[in-house]
């Protein structure tokens, strides 16, 4: 029932004068950057005790991964476009960085910053067109733009080396300080990371990662209060094509000599496994799947032959049981667990 | 004034509208009621943007508004509810009614992008208002951070009203809003549609539930297969031969 | 030269179009994009590789065998994965039918192996000539069998019960369960028909294409391209997207270049999907926002 027949129902100027702060009506927000910080602490802490260079180079593989994941739990999770094309956006990256940086001689950090570039406007350009389609076009549209883009790399002789002899780059440096040591590389990564979880992170705390949850959990409704669905959709894919960019930039320092095999469909379903794996909505369960997908090949020997089959099912389990994500899922049932303990 | 002219819409071989006119004043309830099948839910979605009409026009408040993307309308001052609830049913309830303050918000992607101080600022007075109006709409506090999908069915009809309602708009939709709801529950959304009918809004109503419909509104305008067949003041419409042919049927030698 | 190019062009096409008369049959039945499809043809081709050159089963009885097999697979993928689940939800059904994929490749991978196989043509014996184009064998193969499946479709969806059921749940799923015909049902067979015909084209294309744990998804971008070429839901459409596709692609191969062909059925797919996504026989579909 109305409380107060005379209270104003068109008003929104709140009641009470004074500006109030931002209460975060959801908890998780907040407890999500909390995590987030704590793997930022964690990495370093991991990289001193590895105790030699291979474990240091597959943490910061690691790391890599989890920007490029990151993008896609923007775009998965919060907006709820489907993308298995991602790999394309991963190669750009590598591929403009290597060229800028083989041809012209560009600074690392500028040829991956226009690496990135590049791929962010590619991902605006194709998502417009597409955001009108239902999820399973726009799935099939990202998987054929993949293997498209995967065909051009393989091929581009000229430009990328295509499968054989592929491509190199030299050391990664900036303005002469050599930081290709994995020692040091690792924070160059780090910081990458860092920055791009705070911007992940603050998508989701703000109405831009409103809308775009509104967007995925009804695009009619989100439309009706004024929100630009089109333009949501496109600021998502860009922002996660950027990330994915970024991480191919990275990329190409880190190995420092790769050909296009690297940027076939399998990455692009390895990514969508670490999303799906830590969590859709969290940029804390994005990194962490990322970090559990890398490591388990080096954990299990002969985990590459058993890799596919390992993936497909748990891709199914959790998408059918779990579909927030392993981690979200297990840290929901964790928190229902504790607070029924404390009743 | 919300003046729909003229509006035409066909769907393949089917006729959906043929030269609908409907006005709705600020300050009114106006009504659009008419059997099942009669287009009132098109013609819904052609006023708000979600259909575009082969013809004609519709105008808020003077300015021309036919064609525009349901975002641009929500812009006029267009605000509306669904037929079948499109809630965001995963946030809470606070936030799901803080989408509607979208359409207000000065604050840059940027700015959001870096969470400057104006961001955190705008985000409390978006999330106060949002609680005012949870408040006013009779939803009550221990719902508010509860997920929205969670809440029952006629609470979750108010929060959609509370959405739409945050977008402050001159002219308020509603599609069918008392389906579901119970006699008791019918009347107070009356109550509350006179009310914001008093403070200035025009508010359209699409309904089936005839007494709902007498009891608050001002004009009524009857749809049958695809066009106005009647309008007036509520005694008139229920006084008129077309009117009840069109519910109940001719009669046949 | 030209004679040839469109005779590989039509037997190139006759595969890609039972590739989507399954597919869409799926969608037009159950509403599920099944990004698996790809697998069940992949399966048809590696079953019967594995019980001919592993297990020396004779042609004749492998390739039944192996089509059965894809048939019990879809039917199990349909069970096990999609059955139950909420169909509104898109998101989670690309997933699951991608994972599903995923996971018949592993156990491909895991329980036959790696290697690339070509199985036996199904007749032996040299080419036929048809004027001045030389037809292989297994060519013959593949475009009647495309020609037997279709007037057998035919039958099926115009003059049976179980058709007519199908066609009902595909127009209005709602009316059709009023009339008391079960869309579990008419959920099973369309599975069942996407692993027959899946696995057919599968074990067709084997002895020319190789069999393969890894070939699943390439052909089932190319199955998808022609399905949506032809209007997604519609088995005439994928017919005709099919043969468009193969014929698209064995002009490339002869005349532009050989090493982008496969680039064309993608660049049509992409170019359909941004410029015209009801396809050439599909109806326009409604505006999403």
């Amino acid at each position: 029932m109305i409380r107060d027949p005379n209270l104003d129902l068109t008003s929104t100027t709140p009641a009470s004068g004074a500006a109030s702060k931002a209460k975060r009506a959801s908890v998780s927000v907040s407890a999500d950057r909390k995590l987030t910080l704590v793997l930022m602490i964690v990495f370093p802490i991991c990289a001193m005790l590895a105790t030699n260079s291979f474990y240091k180079s597959v943490l910061v593989f690691a790391m890599i991964n989890a920007i490029a994941a990151v993008g896609l739990c923007l775009m998965l999770g919060f907006a709820g476009e489907i993308s298995i094309g991602q790999a394309a956006f991963y190669g750009l990256g590598a591929y403009v960085t290597a060229y800028l940086a083989n041809q012209f001689h560009f600074e690392p950090v500028l040829a991956i910053a226009i690496g990135s570039a590049v791929a962010m406007a590619i991902g605006w350009g194709i998502s417009r067109p597409l955001s009108r389609l239902h999820e399973h076009y726009l799935a099939m549209a990202t998987l054929a733009f993949g293997i498209i883009m995967y065909i051009v790399f393989a091929n581009a002789r000229p430009f990328t080396g295509g499968l054989d002899p592929g491509t190199s780059v030299a050391k990664f440096a900036i303005l002469g300080v050599d930081l290709s040591s994995m020692d040091r590389y690792f924070w160059v990564v780090w910081l990458a990371l860092g920055l791009a979880s705070l911007v992940a992170g603050n998508v989701a705390a703000t109405q831009v990662g409103r809308s775009l949850l509104a967007v995925k959990m009804s695009a009619p409704a989100a439309a009706s209060v004024g929100i630009d669905v089109v333009r949501a959709k496109a600021f998502v894919f860009a922002l996660g094509a950027l990330l994915t960019g970024l991480s191919g930039g990275l990329y190409a320092y880190f190995s420092r000599s790769f050909n296009a095999s690297t940027f076939g469909i399998g990455y692009s379903i390895e990514l969508l496994m670490m999303v799906v794996l830590g969590s859709l909505t969290r940029v804390s369960g994005a990194i962490v799947g990322a970090f559990i997908i890398t490591i388990l090949p080096v954990l299990f020997e002969h985990f590459e032959d058993y890799k596919t089959l390992v993936f497909g099912i748990t891709m199914v389990l959790i998408m059918k049981f779990m579909p927030s994500g392993l981690v979200e899922g297990l840290f929901s049932l964790g928190g229902r667990l504790i607070r029924r303990k404390g009743d | 004034m919300l003046a729909i002219r003229h509006i035409s819409k066909r769907f393949g071989g089917l006729q959906a509208l043929r030269n609908v006119n409907v006005e709705a004043e600020r300050s009114r309830v106006t009504a659009v009621i008419g059997p099942n099948g009669a287009g009132k839910s098109t013609l819904m979605n052609v006023i708000s943007g979600f259909i575009a009409a082969d013809e004609g026009s519709v105008d808020v408040d003077g300015t021309r508004a036919l064609g525009l993307a349901p975002h641009r309308m929500c812009a006029t001052g267009v605000a509306r509810t669904f037929q079948n609830l499109q809630m965001f049913s995963d946030m809470s309830t606070v936030e799901a009614v803080v989408t509607g303050r979208t359409r207000h918000r000065k604050t840059s992607l940027i700015a959001n992008l870096l969470m400057t101080p104006a961001v955190h600022r705008e985000e409390g007075e978006a999330f106060d208002a949002a609680r005012e109006l949870l408040r006013a709409m009779g939803v009550p506090e221990s719902f508010w951070t509860r997920r929205a999908g969670d809440l029952p069915y006629g609470m979750q009809r108010r929060v959609e009203i509370a959405r739409a309602l945050a977008t402050e708009p001159g002219y308020l939709l509603l599609d069918e809003p008392a389906a579901g709801l119970n006699d008791s529950e019918s009347a107070a959304l009356g109550e509350v549609l006179l009310k914001l009918a008093q403070q200035g809004i025009g508010v359209v109503l699409i309904e089936h539930d005839i007494e709902l419909v007498m009891n608050v509104s001002s004009r009524i305008f009857v749809m049958d297969a695809g066009t106005v067949i009647a309008d007036g003041k509520p005694a008139e419409v229920r006084a008129n031969p077309d009117v009840i042919a069109a519910y109940l049927g001719e009669e046949h030698e | 030269m030209f004679e040839q190019v469109v005779v590989s062009g039509l037997t190139v096409g006759a595969i890609y179009a039972l590739i989507a008369i399954g597919f869409t049959i799926v969608f037009s039945t159950v509403r599920i994009v099944n990004f698996a499809h790809g697998e069940f043809v992949m399966a048809g081709g590696v079953l019967y590789a594995w019980l001919n050159i592993v297990h020396q089963i004779p042609p004749a009885l492998s390739i039944p065998i192996a089509i059965v097999g894809c048939v019990v697979i879809a039917w199990l993928s349909y069970e096990l994965c999609l059955a139950g689940m909420n169909k509104d939800n898109h998101i989670a059904q690309v997933m699951v039918t991608l994972g599903l994929g995923i996971t018949l490749k592993g156990l491909a991978q895991v329980f036959i192996g790696k290697d690339t196989q070509f199985p036996p043509p199904f007749t032996s014996g040299p080419p036929l000539a048809l004027g001045s184009v030389s037809v292989s064998r297994q060519s013959m193969w593949i475009v009647g069998s495309l020609l037997v499946l279709i007037v057998l479709l035919w039958a099926l969806l115009q003059k049976t019960r179980v058709g007519k059921g199908m066609r009902a749940v595909a127009i209005n799923h709602y009316a059709a369960v009023l009339m008391g015909i079960s869309p579990k049902r008419a959920a099973i067979i369309a599975f069942a028909l996407a692993g027959l015909i899946g696995g057919a084209a599968g074990a067709l294309l084997a002895p020319v294409a190789s069999a393969h744990y890894d070939n699943g998804i390439f052909l089932a971008v190319k199955g998808f391209a022609a399905a949506i070429l032809g209007g997604l839901g519609n088995p005439v459409g994928a017919v005709v997207g099919g043969l468009i596709l193969g014929l698209t692609e064995s002009l490339t191969a002869g005349y532009v270049s050989s090493v982008y062909k496969d680039a064309v059925s993608l660049v049509i797919l992409l170019a359909i999907l941004l410029l015209r996504p009801q396809g050439l026989l599909g109806q326009r579909l409604p505006n999403k926002l």
